[in-house]
């Protein structure tokens, strides 16, 4: 579709203020551009002449500032959005926390672990919204995923021989590390892409936000990893097995959680039960 | 109360019953909506997206993207099941509303006048 200059600057000076997610941002350009254009090739065959027919087609489209309020009342605030999904994560991790030990290594409850898991949320909270979320470059996550994910190996290569490594891949058994194992880490992933993946938005958009995920969770892994191996902190064997787990999950959710989904269950719900 | 403020309150109303039958994309909802009311529901066009995007939000529809006939791929709109049952107690609500207004001031409901 040839791109039409008036239509473009139109669009941005529409969306750029608005608080939009990158992607959701790409898909409304996408659209309003589509729509836009549409309507100008509606006119060109009524006879108007091209000028007339971009200037008809904006205006038909109505003025920036009025679309704009529209749109901020029509959407939840960013903020609110990933309040709940904060939330949501951490109720996840400490119900994890709170049944986890149990069920893997068969040890008895114990407010420590709540107490810990606490902690660890508070780090990982800070960690990443205040490093990892900032870095909001395609760019630099199509560099950075690589370097992550090598990272990861060498980290490991250094206590597992390749040919373990591989052997762990294969056969899983529950443990002492909880889910914080070579295969579970994995096949977290492959969840978290494929979630991304299967999405039903453009396929530019999905292919963006399976990198930028891709790109989280592996940096929240490798911090993990990075903090219980190099000794900073001298913590015994089952708080920094609680902790990486803790990160494992926290990051998985994080890219997982759709808190819009979780706002229209409950809208849902209210037109269902009232 | 100007014709922009009743065409305000009925348009998530609008939408929905436009989508009941099956999914659009914006411009063929913009285009059908000037076409079935013959130019009386003059509307800016981008306010379209605001209200579905608000529907989408409230679970009543849901979107996604396809290849259109025509070639370029657009973003559909489909009303889902919560979005249908909602519309009709949209259409209860408004029966009884018209009911009123009709007792009210007189004015006879079903046909129309001067449109």
């Amino acid at each position: 579709m040839e791109k039409v200059k008036e239509f473009e600057e139109y669009i941005r000076t529409v969306i750029s203020q608005l608080p939009l997610e990158p992607e959701e941002r790409e898909e409304l350009r996408e659209e309003w551009r589509q729509h836009l254009t549409d309507r100008m090739n509606d006119l060109l065959q009524q006879g108007y002449a091209r000028s007339e027919a971009i200037e008809q087609a904006i205006r038909r489209f109505g003025d920036a500032d009025t679309i704009r309020s529209e749109w901020m009342k029509a959407r939840p605030p960013l903020r609110k959005l990933r309040l709940i999904r904060e939330l949501a994560v951490w109720i996840a991790c400490l119900a994890a926390a709170f049944v986890g030990p149990a069920l893997l290594i068969h040890a008895r409850y114990d407010f420590v672990f709540m107490a810990w898991t606490f902690v660890v949320l508070l780090a990982c909270g800070a960690f990443y919204h205040g490093c990892i979320r900032r870095i909001a470059a395609p760019a630099i996550w199509r560099v950075l995923l690589p370097v992550m994910y090598g990272g990861f190996a060498a980290l490991l290569l250094q206590h597992v021989s390749l040919k373990d490594a591989f052997r762990q891949m294969l056969q899983w058994h529950p443990g002492g590390d909880g889910l914080f194992t070579i295969p579970v880490i994995h096949l977290l992933w492959a969840v978290l892409v494929f979630g991304r993946w299967s999405s039903r938005t453009a396929r530019s958009t999905r292919r963006l936000a399976a990198l930028k995920s891709s790109f989280r969770y592996w940096s929240m892994i490798l911090s993990a990893l990075l903090i219980v191996n190099t000794g900073v902190f001298s913590l015994p064997a089952e708080g920094k097995v609680l902790a990486v787990n803790v990160f494992l999950l926290y990051a998985f959710l994080q890219e997982t959680i759709d808190s819009a989904a979780l706002l229209r269950v409950k809208n849902k719900w209210k037109i269902w039960l009232g | 109360m100007g014709k922009t403020e009743l065409i305000k309150g009925s348009t998530e109303m609008i939408l929905l019953s436009l989508l009941q039958d099956k999914a659009m994309y914006g411009y063929e909802l913009a285009q059908t909506i000037e076409r079935m009311s013959e130019g009386f529901l003059r509307f800016r066009e981008g306010t379209l997206y605001p209200a579905l995007k608000k529907l989408e939000m409230q679970g009543l529809v849901e979107s996604y993207w396809q290849n259109s006939a025509e070639g370029p791929r657009r973003k559909y709109y489909a009303i889902t099941i919560t979005g249908k049952k909602a519309l009709a107690e949209m259409r209860n609500e408004w029966g009884v509303f018209q009911r009123i207004i009709h007792r009210i001031t007189g004015v006879p409901y079903g046909e129309s006048q001067g449109v």
